[in-house]
């Protein structure tokens, strides 16, 4: 493989992992700041694919951006409204969101599962063509990633240090003194589900129209790919600066698909994807768990060897 | 000044488990008074708090606090006025936040955009040297790395950095060992007298019930049994208490949680 082809592999998944980061982000805010694990993910991520790719196909390049993250809003405060006010458990909420908008995603992108943007004018087209003549012609999708990933992060730095922010992360930390400096933790979460699911949904969008098409299944497996970025991000650094944590979240995303990428190299079949991101999920979030068994296992086994007088 | 009046609640009725902890339950704490509260597991003391602070909303009767009637309001609105510890130093505050972040939620002051400043910085650390626990020097701390009593301390503070109309106070002390338990309850006595506030607090010590405030329940199955203030209150001793407890329910007083001394 010569150094050309190894440059492209690693600008492809710098691009992919930045735009992927978004919803990583999102997850930052639903998952470690709320403490709501969102399965309405995967729908929103196709949601705002959809919107985005619709808008643009009609000629509006930026207000495409804008529609896909209200279409993500729309579905956040749904989420939150069957969890906060209709008594439906948060995990179902969003199971059944996202059922809800594969219809909804289908009728959006005009009862078609795959909207094609080839002649479509898109953010990103309108990058490529005013850096032409420069040096970085090739290098438009990172550009605008990594232009969308920074702003995210800078509004999560300043957002969550607000009150507001700081009653979101209270929520997901103990509730009930969220109630008892009262402040509603409905509202708390409703807010917080409605700004995670415009970055997912923003996600979905650049990821449509960096690859120049929707397909329906453009974000299944998206929310453990997610999780499995965030995870590795926490491994890196979980201390108290959050916008550390956030740059760190977005990294684990960047070193996912690095790590694919190179997996990919090694002949590893593409649909291997979501297996892999599942068992870096597993074992994330187990390995704490049964770190803290392993001196009850040690013993047991001790005790086995030891015989029956022991 | 906190009424209530004929409230009544039944836990799960219908079922076999129905349980009706208050029947037409009244009480009045007027102003500034300090009230004691004492009695046996289970004779409804922490279930006529939620019932003031709105955990749960009564089945009947009417709860009105300085003249507003609050039985109907949710908990998170009753709390702008009432503010409540709880056993478990672990309820009242945030972990993994700092103790500016838990405080400024605590005071509730500015816009839901406003950020903690300078001035919020001088005012913690004013409101927590009065701890004398070192506290101040500590604000970008995460709550979680403090000890009981510094936990319960903190909660005390932020239940009452704007003065509440109503504090409630439920066994707070009970969790920590003796000598922080004391001097949390010294800090409560300071704080309860410096903004004047009305004060109900629940305790197993039946020392700390004599000692503190300027009234004292005790409580069995529901309803207040007996009821004493001023200087009838100072004269009383553990032993009247006992004696008393005995004459008004019949029953001996349990003594596997109560503090004698
Ligand atoms: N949510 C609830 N559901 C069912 N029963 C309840 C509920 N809350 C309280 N009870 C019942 O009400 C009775 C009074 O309980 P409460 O906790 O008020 O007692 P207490 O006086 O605070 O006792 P302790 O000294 O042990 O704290 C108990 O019999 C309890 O089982
Ligand atoms: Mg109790």
């Amino acid at each position: 493989m010569d150094f050309g082809s190894i440059l492209t592999l690693g600008q492809t998944a710098l691009e992919l992992g930045l735009i992927s980061s978004l919803t990583v982000l999102a997850l930052f805010l639903s998952y470690s700041m709320l403490n709501v694990c969102d399965l309405s993910t995967d729908g929103c991520f196709t949601f705002g694919a959809a919107v985005g790719a619709v808008v643009a196909i009609s000629g509006h390049p930026y207000l495409s951006i804008v529609a896909a993250m209200c279409a993500g809003m729309l579905s956040g405060l749904i989420t939150a409204v069957l969890q906060t006010r209709m008594g439906i458990n948060s995990l179902l909420a969003g199971i059944i969101v996202n059922t809800g908008l594969y219809s909804v995603n289908i009728a959006v992108m005009g009862n078609s599962s795959l909207l094609n943007m080839n002649k479509t004018e898109t953010v990103f087209t309108k990058l490529k063509s005013s850096l032409s003549s420069t040096a970085f012609v090739s290098q438009y999708k990172i550009i605008i990633a990594f232009i969308a990933v920074a702003l995210v992060i800078l509004f999560l730095y300043f957002f969550l240090k607000t009150r507001l922010g700081l009653a979101i992360r209270a929520t997901g930390n103990n509730p009930a003194m969220v109630r008892s400096s009262s402040i509603n933790p409905v509202m708390t979460t409703t807010v917080g589900l409605i700004i995670s699911n415009s970055f997912t949904a923003l996600s979905g969008c650049l990821m449509a129209q960096a690859q120049k098409s929707v397909n329906i299944d453009i974000g299944s497996g998206v929310l453990t790919v997610a999780l499995a970025s965030l995870l590795i991000g926490n491994a890196f650094y979980s201390g108290s600066r959050i916008a550390l944590r956030a740059v760190f979240a977005s990294v684990g995303a960047i070193i996912f698909r690095i790590v694919y990428t190179l997996a990919l190299r090694f002949n590893m079949p593409a649909f291997m994807l979501k297996l892999v991101s599942s068992v870096i999920v597993i074992i994330a979030i187990s390995a704490p768990y049964i770190k803290s068994q392993i001196p009850m296992i040690k013993r047991r086994l001790a005790n086995r060897k030891g015989g029956l007088h022991a | 000044m906190l009424e209530i009046k004929n409230i009544s609640k039944t836990f799960n009725p219908g079922t076999i488990n129905e349980k009706q902890v208050f029947k037409d339950f009244s009480l009045t704490v007027k102003d500034s008074e300090f009230v004691t509260i004492i009695g046996a597991n289970g004779a409804g003391k922490s279930t006529l708090f939620n019932a003031i602070a709105g955990t749960f909303i009564t089945d009947s009767g009417t709860i009105e606090l300085d003249g507003k009637n609050i039985t109907l309001l949710s908990e998170y609105k009753r709390a702008r006025r009432i503010g409540r510890l709880f056993q478990d130093p672990m309820l009242g505050t945030a972990p993994g936040m700092t103790i500016e972040e838990n405080l400024t939620l605590a005071a509730g002051r500015g816009g839901w955009f406003s950020t903690i400043n300078r001035q919020d910085r001088e005012r913690f650390r004013e409101t927590l040297s009065e701890l004398k626990m070192g506290l101040e020097d500590k604000l970008t701390k995460p709550v979680g790395l403090l000890s009981g009593g510094q936990r319960q301390a903190l909660t005390l503070m932020m239940a009452t950095i704007n003065p509440p109309d109503l504090l409630l106070l439920d066994e707070h002390t009970a969790a920590l060992d003796p000598a922080t338990a004391e001097k949390v309850l010294q800090i409560t006595e300071r704080i309860v007298n410096k903004h004047s506030l009305t004060c109900l607090m629940i305790t197993h010590n039946m020392q700390s019930a004599l000692d503190l405030g300027s009234r004292i329940l005790m409580m069995d199955e529901g309803k207040v049994v007996f009821d004493s203030s001023g200087e009838e209150k100072s004269k009383l001793k553990i032993s009247d208490l006992l004696v008393l407890f005995k004459k008004r329910s019949g029953k001996t007083l349990d003594t596997d949680r109560i503090l004698l001394s």
